[in-house]
């Protein structure tokens, strides 16, 4: 429990606090934006996946940058304890303010009037921000590059506004148009990218380690 | 030395993966948003659908949008107000309301008894039907009873309007650049074929195509280049470089000029050679009409549209990144994107923002309405860009004097 | 054309912290060490001198050229950081080729020297080797052959053979040796056997003060008549540590040779012996504490 506890707190200070001063900003900034009081199903599906699901991005990306530079890589490998332990800590943090941060955004919402089912709407951010900041961790660990890392799911995102005709069941703005079929599909990718980013990491650092 | 190093930035970039997954994200959106689009074909006539237009016609102008200004108002619903592209819904006050009502009164010049009354009569002789394949039939008893009235003038009519506007608050569809938008009418056979001839011997049809070209490009153009100014910066730092290059001979505006005119035309070169297959067809097009087209169209479009935005956006994000060495400017660029692209009042429209749209093939005229405030805005987003080059000249300068203490502005300020 | 280094009262100060304390010095033309322990200040000192860093109070000038032209500057000079690297994929050549542009030389030049230089730090076979690829003496090498790409008149040099094997460190000593005709080629370190190998001037750096500025020499004489060494038991030895500073130890099964600092002959069986660089630069630091010494 101890190590538990050192190791959150050394990433929250060091690692996890800018960024999630970025997404309380993305969070209290929505009211400029966009509205929040009074919206209906569909209105508030927009906002879920086309605004609050970015948090998942902002979040999850981040659990590899404090060893990016590979001699602090090597140095923690060489260590007893596991590197992929630090990173599963890492992103239960992350997903723990992920929930944090959606459940008191769609309270918020709730209290403003809008008429939407709760859970329906949960489920819909975290699949969309899950997928995204999944695809995020999975390229950083693939490529090691942590700009192109936030490029590739950015640009996913961005591509999605074309239309749904490319994506079939990862489209992102299914929600808009009725459909959540899609949300079960984009979760268990987003899962999926989750589990293989934290073990492309371990083979990576293990593989470099043992070669140096 | 500058074309040495720029040189060398766009050798190195040639090597990045950044850059070919640039290329591949600029081919994949190109042939998923622009690829197999329509082609202009001359109209014929005796057709029941030539398009819609918004009429320039003033009174058409008033009188639509004092109708939808008048429906509106008697729903009862909220306002519906797009500032950023999401929709954001404006609760008018009891006092609002009766602010509203009286603009209403003095664009008809009736009382608001009057008009209100015109309009239970209009709604008793109202009536709509709809088929088996939901075309709907409208029936009106009554013609619509609340009109603008032939003495007042369209100057009279816009200063009301700014009232209405500012009762509501911004991004709603009463603003003066949305006005026309209540205007939309028939295109008729004769204005379809001069809109036709305009697209051939004005446009010299690649012009039409390179505006849709730059519509639907300037969009990724938005973000894409954060990308660049961050991975450029921060390799730096990432290879422990800094001290090395700090202490060479060339001077602070030849290091950071080279890298950023390196990321500025491996940006803008593929957008040039993507442009030849839109120009293919425009070339087709002029040559089954028997015209001639301009071969430069595109080079002129990209380079006066597209390149000012590729120039702020790769100099937002390099002052960022070396202001804060961190992805900050990914996250900046995002916002400052999303912003651009969704306050868009309408899909011809420039204004302030950074990614001017003009999503329709021809429009040549209205083309050349919105042009004086597209010129205005292309040099404003220039010479911002130029600013903020020259704040990223400042703060390397004083990195590398030392005067910034480990190159992070936000270390020093802790000292 | 004067080929000197001059400071004067020159301060730096990292908030309340004083990295540097009144230094004033001249810096001759040839081999010039710089010693001192860890957060001296030399390194300090050398980003000055590179144009890195500012004093915040003195002068200095290079080859008669104030530091605060820094263009001027960074055309005489050529660097080695401590922790010198470049971009890891690229190849030896490329790096040169790329700094070489940073350093101001035409195509031409670049086309020449390049090959001259890596041929000089041995690394001829090496134009495609990846800098992320090289071991630390590889990229030390390369790091010393961009330094003098253009030709410098003055050389800095930081901790350039830490982290090496003993095989790679005489090789840089020889090369820097090479370096150093006709220019001034300022090498700072604490490995106190660099210096011996290699300098004929050298200053000692001490909190930030300039404990010492001579030949070395002059160093040496210092310590001349106190530098002793005896043959001891283990015991005798805690007591020696404790009354006298210790420069070198040999065990011999039960008895110990010591090499040790002392004013005076401190008992019988004690050898009065020739003292070494290290001898005279620990005698410096511990007996000479406070003492600046400047010949």
């Amino acid at each position: 429990m101890e190590k538990f506890l050192k190791i959150s707190a050394v990433n929250f200070k060091y690692n996890l606090l800018p960024h999630l001063l970025v997404s309380m900003l993305l969070c209290l900034a929505a009211p400029l934006f966009i509205g929040t009081r009074n919206l209906d199903t569909y209105q508030v599906a927009k906002i879920m996946e086309a605004y609050l699901c970015l948090l998942g991005i902002i979040l999850l990306i981040p659990v590899f940058i404090p060893d990016m530079n590979k001699d602090i890589r090597d140095l923690i490998a060489s260590k007893r304890m596991p590197v992929y332990s630090l990173h599963i800590i890492r992103t239960l943090w992350a997903l723990f303010f992920l929930v944090l941060m959606s459940l008191a955004f769609l309270g918020v919402l709730k209290g403003e009037n809008c008429a939407f089912d709760f859970g329906e709407m949960f489920y819909t951010v975290m699949a969309n921000a899950l997928f995204l900041g999944g695809m995020g961790m999975f390229v950083f660990a693939l490529f090691d590059q942590a700009v192109f890392a936030y490029m590739i799911p950015l640009v996913y995102y961005v591509i999605n506004f074309g239309g749904r005709k490319h994506f079939g069941n990862f489209y992102l703005f299914s929600m808009q148009v009725g459909h959540f079929t899609e949300k079960h599909y984009l979760l268990a990718g987003g899962l999926i990218f989750m589990a293989g980013a934290v073990l492309l990491r371990k083979i990576v650092t293990s593989f470099s380690f043992v070669l140096s | 030395m500058l074309i040495s190093l720029i040189k060398k930035e766009c050798s190195m970039w040639m090597k990045s993966i950044v850059f070919y997954a640039y290329v591949i994200i600029l081919i994949v959106f190109y042939v998923s948003q622009l690829e197999g689009g329509e082609l202009i074909r001359k109209p014929e006539p005796g057709g029941d659908d030539y398009g819609y237009i918004y009429s320039d016609d003033e009174n058409i102008i008033m009188n639509g949008t004092l109708k939808d200004l008048v429906c509106d108002f008697e729903s009862e619903r909220d306002f519906a107000t797009y500032p950023v592209g999401f929709y954001k819904s404006v609760t008018l006050s009891e006092g609002e309301r009766e602010q509203l009502a009286s603009c209403i009164s003095r664009l008809c010049k009736m009382s608001r008894e009057e008009w209100e009354q015109a309009l239970v009569e209009y709604s008793a002789g109202y009536s709509v039907e709809y088929d088996e394949l939901g075309r709907e039939t409208v029936e009106e008893k009554v013609p619509w009873p609340i009109v603008v009235p032939s003495d007042m003038t369209y100057e009279e009519f816009e200063a009301i309007m700014e009232e209405v506007s500012d009762i509501i608050g911004p991004g709603n569809n009463y603003e003066k650049e949305n006005l026309k938008e209540h205007a939309e009418v028939k295109m008729t056979y004769e204005q379809a074929l001069l809109e036709y001839d305009n697209i051939l011997y004005k446009d010299k049809v690649s012009g039409a195509y390179a505006r849709l070209f730059c519509d639907y490009i300037g969009i990724i153009l938005g973000l894409l280049p954060v990308f660049f100014g961050t991975a450029r910066v921060l390799k730096d730092k990432r290879s422990q470089v800094k001290e090395v290059v700090y202490a060479k001979k060339a001077g602070t505006a030849a290091i950071v000029c080279s890298r950023y005119l390196g990321i500025v035309i491996m940006i803008f070169l593929p957008v040039l050679l993507l442009s030849f297959l839109p120009m293919s067809k425009a070339v087709f097009v002029a040559k089954t009409a028997g015209v001639k087209v301009d071969y430069l169209a595109f080079v002129k479009y990209a380079a006066g549209w597209l390149l000012p935005t590729v120039l702020f956006v790769t100099a937002f994000s390099y002052a960022i990144t070396e202001l804060t060495e961190g992805f900050l400017a990914i996250l900046a660029g995002m916002v400052v994107w999303f912003t651009a692209l969704f306050s868009s009042v309408t899909l011809q429209w420039a204004g302030w923002n950074l990614i001017p749209r003009f999503n329709s093939l021809g429009e040549y005229n209205l083309f050349l309405y919105l042009r004086p405030q597209l010129v205005a805005n292309r040099i404003f987003y220039t010479v911002l860009a130029l600013m903020l080059l020259g704040l990223t000249l400042t703060v390397y300068a004083l990195k590398r004097k030392g005067v910034l203490k480990n190159g992070k502005v936000s270390e020093n300020l802790g000292s | 054309m004067e080929t000197e280094i001059r400071l004067e009262g020159v301060c730096k100060y990292y908030g309340k912290k004083q990295a540097l304390k009144d230094v004033t010095m001249t810096i001759p033309s040839g081999m010039f060490g710089l010693l001192g322990r860890n957060g001296a200040g030399k390194t300090t000192l050398m980003k000055i001198l590179a144009t890195l860093h500012r004093a915040d109070v003195g002068k200095v000038s290079v080859c008669g050229v104030d530091v605060k032209n820094s263009a001027e500057i960074r055309n005489m000079t050529g660097y080695l950081p401590q922790d010198f690297s470049m971009y890891g994929n690229m190849g030896a050549y490329e790096a040169m080729d790329y700094l070489g542009t940073l350093s101001g030389l035409s195509k031409g030049e670049r086309k020449k020297r390049i090959p001259e230089l890596l041929e000089k730090v041995n690394l001829s076979h090496n134009y495609r080797t990846k800098v992320k690829a090289m071991s630390g003496g590889m990229r030390r090498r390369l790091g010393i052959a961009q330094a003098i790409l253009n030709n410098p008149k003055v050389l800095i040099v930081d901790e350039p053979t830490a982290g090496l094997d003993p095989e790679e460190r005489v090789r840089f000593r020889n090369l820097l040796c090479e370096i150093a005709e006709e220019r001034i080629v300022i090498l700072s370190t604490h490995i106190v056997g660099d210096v011996e190998a290699t300098c004929e001037n050298i200053a000692v750096l001490d909190e930030g003060s300039l404990k010492f500025a001579g030949t070395v020499e002059e160093l040496l004489n210092m310590a001349e008549g106190r530098i002793y060494t005896a043959e001891v038991s283990r015991m005798e030895l805690e007591k020696i540590k404790k009354d006298y500073i210790v420069t070198g130890m040999l065990t011999k099964g039960s008895m110990v040779d010591v090499r040790f600092v002392s004013e005076e002959k401190p008992f019988e069986g004690a050898k009065n012996c020739e003292p070494n660089v290290e001898d005279a630069y620990l005698y410096l630091m511990n007996e000479k504490g406070g003492e600046t010494v400047c010949l």
